[in-house]
């Protein structure tokens, strides 16, 4: 076992920072995840497919087609005719119906979290946090420099980078239970994350990882 | 049998079991709760070596996992004091009369905390 804590590195690159955005995203309720997930690339395949049908026809064209006004002719009118009565309508019911039945459920449904608590105008258009990086532990209060020494000499044997997916992997996974699904994105991550500072500094005194136990 | 980990309690279930094997599933899943709860309280954000030692004595006493059995991965290292309070709720059916405190004591405010140097002890020999 290493008698000493490794350095934080410099940096991580830059695919390790779109990893910890992307997995931060579990932290999102899950309307917003479904629209990040598979709402943002429908809309851009969408709008792929009309401004390669515009080219063909005209841009009124591919649109009445969408709309249903106008019969389709040749291939990629046909299929902007079926996303146009097919697709949209179900997905759009869809979503809206999600959430429409989801404020009326919440209507009667208050957290014991949120009882009493005002949230302002700044937390509500605040950007959503990220899982933390653990190089700013290295620097941090006690609390944060002793998990970070447990966690990454102890449990991944100074391994920086493993000991960052692995927390991150942990996070993203607690962040996705039922536990949390009633907290905004922020306490839902300062709660997910707290949990697991405790739980997981108590594996690594005895130089486990979950996520390691359960990739071997 | 599965379970779906729709629950927290099973994902800090599992990860206590590696730390106190041969305990019961009701007894971890008692200790999973608590420190679910003592994480949202904000216990991590004080946590010291010292209030480690009291909640993995907690956790034991939760789990019903012999201390004798404890195997920690540095033994050589001089396991610190447990503190004397808590900054986390007392654990169900605990009997001892730990106080609560917020947050730990500050170095100026006369409690004397002598620090523990930690690391390998040298040999006699």
């Amino acid at each position: 076992m290493p008698l000493d804590l490794k350095l934080a590195p410099a940096k991580f690159g830059t695919f390790r920072r779109i990893r910890r955005v992307w997995r931060s995203r579990k932290a999102l309720k899950g309307v917003t995840q479904w629209v990040i997930d598979w709402g943002v690339p429908m809309a851009v395949g969408a709008g792929l497919l009309y401004f390669y049908a515009a080219r063909s026809a005209s841009p009124s064209r591919v649109y009445k087609t969408f709309a249903l006004i106008d019969p389709p002719h040749g291939a990629l009118l046909w299929t902007a005719s079926l996303i146009g009565w097919l697709l949209v309508p179900a997905i759009i019911g869809g979503f809206a119906g999600h959430v429409i039945a989801t404020r009326i459920s919440s209507a009667k449904s208050i957290s014991t979290e949120t009882l009493f608590r005002q949230r302002k105008l700044g937390q509500r258009i605040r950007p959503p946090g990220l899982i933390d990086d653990l190089r700013r532990y290295f620097h941090g209060p006690v609390a944060q420099q002793y998990f970070v020494d447990m966690w990454v000499r102890v449990a991944h044997r100074n391994d920086w980078d493993r000991a960052q997916d692995h927390w991150e992997v942990f996070i993203r996974d607690m962040v996705s239970t039922q536990q949390y699904a009633h907290l905004d994105r922020h306490e839902c991550l300062r709660q997910a994350q707290g949990t697991a500072r405790l739980a997981l500094a108590v594996t690594a005194r005895v130089g486990q990882c979950i996520v390691c136990e359960r990739r071997r | 049998m599965t379970v779906r980990s729709e629950d927290a309690v099973e994902i800090v279930r599992a990860s206590l079991a590696l730390a106190f094997p041969g305990a019961s599933v009701d007894a971890l899943a008692r200790a999973a709760e608590h420190l679910l709860r003592w994480g949202a309280e904000g216990a991590a954000e004080h946590i010291t070596p010292e209030l480690s030692e009291r909640m993995l004595e907690d956790l034991m006493f939760l789990s019903d996992f012999q201390p004798g059995e404890y195997r920690p991965a540095e033994p050589e290292r001089r396991r610190p004091q447990a503190a004397p309070y808590r900054t986390w709720s007392r654990p169900d059916q605990a009997e001892d009369e730990y106080p609560f405190r917020r947050r730990p004591p500050d170095p100026d405010d006369g409690t004397t905390r002598r620090r523990d140097p930690g690391g390998p002890q040298p040999s006699a020999g």
